[in-house]
């Protein structure tokens, strides 16, 4: 087992490798908890996620949340905590004029932002990112001034994601009162993290439904207009970028892939492999 | 050219830059940007320096009367990194990370005046 504190001014970055761990009430500083490989249970909030290889989960300074690992495989995943000044400090130069900032600097100290929590995929620009701060970590770099730009990337880089996956989604949603709009996306995007959570099992609409707080009529329709597919194609398109990830990271035969990531028949999802990426997943491995 | 040119590793790549003044091209590449000098080169009636840059590959810089006339593009692993570096060695005129649909990347003049592009190309394909 491996686990690496690294203090980044008031951040910290967190290293791991573990078959089994518990981190029990994590609070206090916002949280980017990515997974490289496996996978890890987290309760926060009366929620139960699980968090697979190339996703993110992000958490708010005042949600405490607990991640578990249990796994017959290591686990590798990073934790990077950001100190709450930091994050308001990184919002108000973000939103502010130059004027404003150059008279009244330190207004920051008033608000912290608070955010949808949620899973997205590790992708783009943040997965690059990030696996170079972790590369200069593993290196042993402790220059906090150039891990702190990491550090301010990643958040450049969850802006950008926040900016597409909620604001610009809570906006394609079509009702006219914003505050409804902002808990229809705050209940889609727990279903959504609870299809992400569980991709690979047997999950029925009603419960996805259930746990939205939404009639099924209901959660259709929404997701549809949020996500612009319904859930189950959603659910298919996660499992198949998993399957992508098993195929580029594992010598596991197809078969089992198809096993591992839910799909009922080898056929099935070769097909829609075929279909979503224009290659066989042989040709893709 | 001589024989210690032709037994450089030519998996690397080479980027020719004319600059107008080789010695503070290389006093800016060398203690601003941080890159090292491989080798001083014997190139009839011009001055030539070896500089190897972050990702291995190799910058050549080659004294001329003119220099570039557009943008010359640097390849590197870690574009965040180098920014970093550039902007602890105080580089003026250098720019913040741009991210493209191709990757990530600054820009920055040397003293003759060239303007450089550094570029961490990104394949965003499965990424």
């Amino acid at each position: 087992m491996k686990y690496q504190r690294t203090l980044v001014n008031k951040n910290e970055v967190i290293i791991e490798s573990a078959y089994d761990s518990v981190h029990p009430e994590i609070s206090g500083r916002y949280a980017i908890d990515m997974i490289f490989s496996g996978s890890a249970d987290y309760t926060a909030s009366g929620r139960d996620l699980t968090l697979f290889s190339e996703n993110f989960i992000f958490f708010n300074q005042q949600t405490a949340y607990t991640k578990r690992i249990n796994s017959p495989s290591k686990v590798r995943s990073m934790s990077v905590l950001f100190d709450p000044d930091f994050v308001s400090d990184f919002e108000y130069s973000r939103m502010a004029k130059d004027s404003i900032l150059l008279d009244d600097p330190e207004n920051y100290r008033r608000e912290a932002p608070v955010f949808v929590e949620a899973i997205y995929p590790l992708q783009g620009n943040m997965k690059f990112n990030m696996l170079h701060l972790k590369k200069h970590i593993d290196q042993g770099s402790t220059d906090a001034l150039m891990l702190s730009s990491y550090l301010e990337h990643c958040l450049i880089n969850y802006y950008e994601i926040y900016h597409s996956e909620v604001i610009n989604r809570e906006a394609s949603l079509k009702f006219l009162s914003r505050t409804t709009k902002s808990e229809i996306l705050r209940r889609l995007s727990i279903a959504r993290d609870y299809i992400i959570s569980n991709y690979n099992k047997n999950i029925c609409l009603e419960d996805i439904a259930r746990i939205a707080c939404l009639s099924v009529n209901h959660f259709l329709r929404t997701f549809k207009q949020a996500y612009q597919q319904s859930p189950h194609q959603f659910l298919t398109s996660i499992r198949l970028q998993q399957a992508k990830y098993f195929l580029r990271n594992t010598d596991y035969p197809i078969n089992e892939i198809v096993d591992i990531v839910g799909f009922e028949c080898p056929s099935s999802f070769i097909r829609l492999f075929r279909n979503s990426f224009q290659v066989t997943p042989g040709q893709y491995r | 050219m001589d024989f210690e040119f032709f037994t450089m590793d030519f998996e690397q790549k080479y980027k020719v830059v004319y600059v107008t003044d080789i010695r503070s091209s290389l006093d800016f590449f060398m203690n601003k940007v941080g890159l090292k000098k491989q080798e001083e080169l014997n190139i009839p009636g011009r001055d030539c320096a070896v500089l190897e840059m972050f990702n291995g590959d190799f910058l050549m810089l080659l004294q001329n009367e003119e220099l570039e006339t557009a943008p010359v593009v640097l390849y590197t692993d870690d574009c965040l990194r180098d920014h970093h570096r550039l902007k602890a060695g105080r580089v003026d005129g250098l720019t913040e990370p741009v991210y493209r649909a191709d990757g990530v990347a600054i820009e920055f003049p040397d003293p003759c005046g060239n303007r450089f592009v550094l570029l961490e190309e990104r394949d965003y394909t499965d990424a």
